[in-house]
């Protein structure tokens, strides 16, 4: 029979109530998703530690009544009175409660475990992350001092509370009051951790979410750990009088609630796999010993180390000492090593004065996108980009350029480089009249969100004072020029310390979307017009001003071919003018050349003609003859008064200029 | 050894958590104060340790002494059917640390800080629709530009920097003073469209430029078409006034010809006449050229019969007459 302590499991009960309340108040009061998961967990035990009181109770009854009926037993006819054995209530009661009461209470805890992860990930630390993601400064925990009182005294309490029901159920062997008592020793550990985030939230609260990571990670383990011994316990052979495992018992629970219990796990598993007593050795014993020891001095030596700075090359620092009195000045490190108080008694803050930041104006591009295809107007793409765009924080409205239109609007997706002003000594002396890390940016207590507020101030301001049209064609150079030195002029005026390096508009589009999908409510929501709804244009805008450029090229061809046609048809036209005039000039010339031959000729003739009558003419004929017969073909007829019929075939046998063709030497 | 670092150990975080408890950091951009049981100290302005008693007994709230950011939402202005969103930005820092104290509410610095800001963001967000609410007839068209404008020639005015004026006159002075806050610039971040009118605004967009894409196209046809007709009109003209020059030229040319003629005809007619014919023969009878001849032509008839019985007989001798030869012949 197992030993009961139920005045034990009693204040349990009425410890663990108390300090899960006071832990739900904390939780409340704090804000702390730390607190939140603390007080989760411990209503949890809570509820173990009722678990564990009813079954206590069950089992000392079916104690009393097993000595009532040994009582009975040994008086006259107890054999007959309960000869059948069903007669025994608490017995019967103790079995049916561990039959379907500790399941029952099993699936209980199962439940609320994953419900308190689902709260604790998706409610609370999702929005939290989402937050510090989108750069917005988070305010976790209140009441810093309050929480930081109240963990550490329930913490104090649990811990003594725990320590004796643990130590208590250890020496009376008591496996009913172990599961409280590792509960309210767990519930006092995670009120340390509690108490140790509500102080360091002093300085840092993103400690609470991220302590709250962990323990929504522990709280599914036991999740894990909860399920898996159910589905053990369903297959765990059934031996009489040998005693199940308590459902309702974590083991990861008692583990980290009693740690040296690892220590002798940890023997037992190495004993047996080395076969000899490995948990003998003065190894072993000086580990299992002074492992504490250990794990102090590696925490002196790293609360040490934090009073060694490394200031990298591109770094300056800022060491900020708080126990050098009201005089301290902050004293700003050069890139190496320094040294200064530990933490947290001096603080050194980093700076990046002569890297080149940069931020986005408008639309920033998406990490995650592939870059390989072309960036096209009609591809909606960016970071955000949906939700931008129905929140109209995506389009940047401009000048239409049109006297009687509506403003336009762009998309664009600008990016900023600018340099923070450095502070060396050297260049301190070159800077004396302008504002640098020191003077300048240093006297925000965000500069960076000024900056950006500046630059979305310029480029809205010309934007407006410029045409899309422009914009996205011949002006784009010039408002680089322009944004970039008014910026610089902006931000010298409000003494940022800082120089803009760049500024770029290569990314400066016209809206991908159509009047009729933003009327709708974007692309996932077609489905849903109304069908009675006014009737918007389908052609998305970037479109409409693609078509624009297009004709704008379309024009520049149109005319470029009719220039081309008219300069090809001058051309034509100048050889045709001096070929005529030319033709005309050389017809000229040939006749009076000819005339004033045949006069030279004539002249040249006239004597002999003269002198020589008769014979001169002929023989000019005859040297006429004989030049132009000399290759005609010639057929003489001399027959006469004979019947002579001749045939002559005038056709040529072959054209006569063939016979002249010269063929070449082969040689 | 063990009791030696368990004692250093906890030495160690009794320091820490007494440090918490027992002292505050003042830093040089930061004012504190202490809050006694209720009764809230002067402001601590010198940097560096302080010392406190420890909560509930003193609560210290410090705050940072910077210039402060602070971006507004959207503020829409409506004003007959149109409407017009702006989002400003403005600067602020701690002016009269005790005012600012009394003034902001909340149980932690923090909370007392988002308190006095949304206070002064309240105040700047009535300025704002002050000052852009007035243009009436600008939101009514839905025209951003006219409203507002990055150079002082548009027809409103109303340049960033004089809006920015008007809400910085509005906020400034006492009305931020009252809250111990010095407003330090005001800005306007963005102005835009509000949803309601985007889809409006991006139907007019597509009209304009698909308008705009068809008359180019129409417009460079027109030009080409009259580029074409006045380079075929220019050629042709060209042409015409090439031939009538050559015409001129030829008739030129065949004037002197003709005195070149005349004077040939007057010097000897019949030489002339026969010099043309035989030239014109000469041409006339080329290569290809197939004569049926018989003896009566002059250098044939030596095919006649009896020609030989024909011989003349030499007059005298022919070397006295030497002189007489044609000249070609020499």
């Amino acid at each position: 029979m197992d030993n009961i302590n139920k005045t034990g499991g009693l204040w349990n009960v009425v410890i663990s109530l108390g300090a899960t309340v006071m832990a739900v108040g904390l939780a409340l009061v704090t804000g702390s998703i730390t607190a939140l998961a603390v007080a989760i967990l411990m209503s949890l035990g809570f509820l173990v530690s009722v678990a564990s009181l009813l079954h206590m109770h069950l089992v000392e009854r079916e104690g009393q009544e097993d000595l009532e009926v040994s009582a009975i037993q040994t008086g006259r006819g107890g054999e007959t009175l309960f000869k059948e054995g069903e007669v025994l209530p608490a017995k019967r009661s103790r079995e049916q409660f561990e039959r379907w009461g500790v399941p029952v209470v099993a699936i209980l805890l199962l439940g609320l475990q994953g419900l308190g992860v689902y709260h604790l990930a998706a409610n609370k630390l999702a929005v939290v992350y989402e937050n510090l993601a989108a750069g917005k400064s988070v305010h976790l925990v209140s009441q810093m001092y309050l929480g930081l009182a109240g963990s550490a005294l329930l913490a104090v309490i649990l811990f003594v509370r725990g320590q004796f029901a643990s130590n208590l159920a250890r020496i009376q062997r008591d496996r009913l009051l172990q599961p409280a008592s590792d509960s309210i020793l767990f519930s006092a550990y995670l009120l340390f951790v509690l108490a140790a985030v509500m102080a360091v939230s002093f300085r840092e609260q993103r400690i609470d979410a991220w302590v709250g990571t962990v323990m929504a990670c522990l709280m599914a383990v036991l999740v894990l750990e909860n399920l898996l011994s159910m589905i053990f316990e369903i297959y765990r052979p059934r031996v009489s009088g040998r005693k199940g495992r308590l459902l309702y018992q974590s083991r990861l629970v008692g583990l980290i609630a009693k740690p040296e219990n690892l220590f002798t796990t940890a023997g037992k598993v190495l004993d047996y796999q080395f076969g000899f007593k490995v948990s003998e050795t003065w190894g072993y014993q000086f580990l299992r010993e002074r492992l504490g020891v250990l794990v102090g001095v590696q925490i002196i030596i790293f609360w040490l180390s934090t009073s060694v700075v490394i200031i990298e090359p591109s770094e300056r620092g800022r060491k900020l000492d708080i126990l050098a009195g009201s005089n301290s000045q902050a004293q700003w490190l050069d890139p190496g090593i320094h040294f200064k108080l530990p933490w947290p008694f001096a603080d050194v803050e980093r700076y990046h004065p002569d890297q080149v930041h940069s931020f986005y104006v408008g639309l920033e591009p998406d990490e995650n996108a592939d870059d390989s295809g072309a960036r096209l107007w009609l591809k909606r793409a960016g970071k955000d980009y949906e939700s931008l765009q129905k929140t109209g924080e995506l389009y940047f409205p401009t000048g239409s350029g049109d006297e009687s239109g509506a403003a336009n609007l762009v998309v664009p997706s600008i990016p900023v480089h600018y340099r923070i002003y450095e502070v060396s000594p050297e260049n301190r002396k070159n800077l004396e009249n302008r504002k640098n890390l020191e003077s300048g940016w240093l006297n925000f207590s965000d500069p960076e969100g000024v900056l950006k507020n500046l630059a979305y101030r310029e480029v809205s301001r010309y934007f407006l004072g410029d045409t899309m049209g422009n914009l996205l064609r011949a002006g784009r150079e010039q408002a680089i020029v322009e944004i970039k030195k008014n910026l610089q002029a902006s931000v010298d005026v409000k003494g940022l310390g800082v120089e803009i390096l760049y500024v770029g508009l290569a990314d400066l589009r016209p809206p991908a979307e159509s009047p009729s999908l933003v009327a709708a409510g974007g692309p996932n929501e077609k489905d849903e017009m109304d069908p009675g709804a006014e009737r918007h244009s389908q052609i998305p805008v970037a479109m409409a001003f693609e078509s624009y450029l297009i004709a704008g090229i379309s024009k520049w061809k149109i005319e470029y071919l009719a220039n081309s046609l008219k300069q090809q048809i001058e051309s034509v036209q100048t050889n045709e003018v001096e070929t005529i005039l030319h033709n005309a000039n050389m017809e000229a010339k040939a006749k009076i050349q000819m005339a004033e031959a045949r006069m030279n000729s004539s002249r040249l003739q006239n004597n002999p003609f003269r002198n020589a009558p008769f014979i001169y003419p002929i023989w000019l004929q005859m040297r006429m003859f004989e030049r132009s017969l000399t290759h005609a073909r010639k057929f003489v007829v001399v027959v006469k008064n004979a019947e002579i019929t001749s045939d002559i075939d005038l056709k040529e046998t072959i054209r006569r200029g063939m016979l002249e063709v010269e063929v070449p030497d082969n040689k | 050894m063990k009791k030696t670092v368990n004692i250093i150990i906890f030495g160690l975080l009794l320091l820490i958590f007494g440090s918490y408890m027992f002292t505050f950091q003042v830093r040089q951009d930061q004012i504190a104060f202490v809050d006694t049981f209720g009764k809230t100290s002067e402001p601590i302005v010198t940097a560096g340790l302080k010392y406190k008693w420890p909560w509930p007994i003193q609560r210290v709230y410090t705050f940072d002494k910077r210039i402060h950011l602070k971006t507004t939402d959207y503020t829409q202005i409506t004003t007959g059917q149109g409407s017009l969103i702006v989002q400003a930005y403005f600067c602020w820092r701690i002016s009269n640390p005790g005012e600012f104290m009394k003034k902001a509410k909340g149980s932690t610095a923090e909370e007392r800080r988002r308190n006095a800001e949304d206070n002064l963001e309240r105040e700047i967000k009535d300025a704002i629709s002050e000052v852009f609410g007035g243009e009436e007839n600008v939101t009514d068209k839905l025209r951003v530009d006219d409203i507002i404008d990055g150079e002082s020639g548009n027809p409103k005015g109303n340049t960033f920097e004089k809006l920015e004026g008007k809400i910085l006159d509005l906020v400034k002075g006492a009305k931020s003073e009252q809250y111990g806050m010095e407003l330090t610039f005001v800005g306007i971040r963005r102005v835009g469209i509000s949803q309601n009118a985007l889809v409006a605004v991006l139907d007019t967009m597509v009209t304009q430029w698909t308008n705009k894409a068809f008359s180019p196209v129409q417009e460079a046809e027109n030009k080409a078409k009259s580029i074409r007709d006045r380079a075929i009109n220019a050629r042709e003209t060209a042409l015409k006034t090439a031939r009538n020059e050559a015409s001129r030229i030829i008739s030129s040319a065949s004037e002197k010809e003709t005195k070149i003629f005349s004077q040939m005809e007057k010097k000897d007619a019949r030489l002339a006449e026969l010099l043309l014919k035989l030239s014109t023969m000469e041409k006339v009878l080329g290569k290809e050229t197939t004569l049926l001849l018989d003896e009566n032509v002059p250098f044939l008839e030596a095919f006649s019969p009896g020609f030989f019985t024909r011989v003349p007989v030499p007059d005298s001798d022919p070397e006295s007459e030497s002189d007489g030869e044609p000249e070609s012949e020499k």
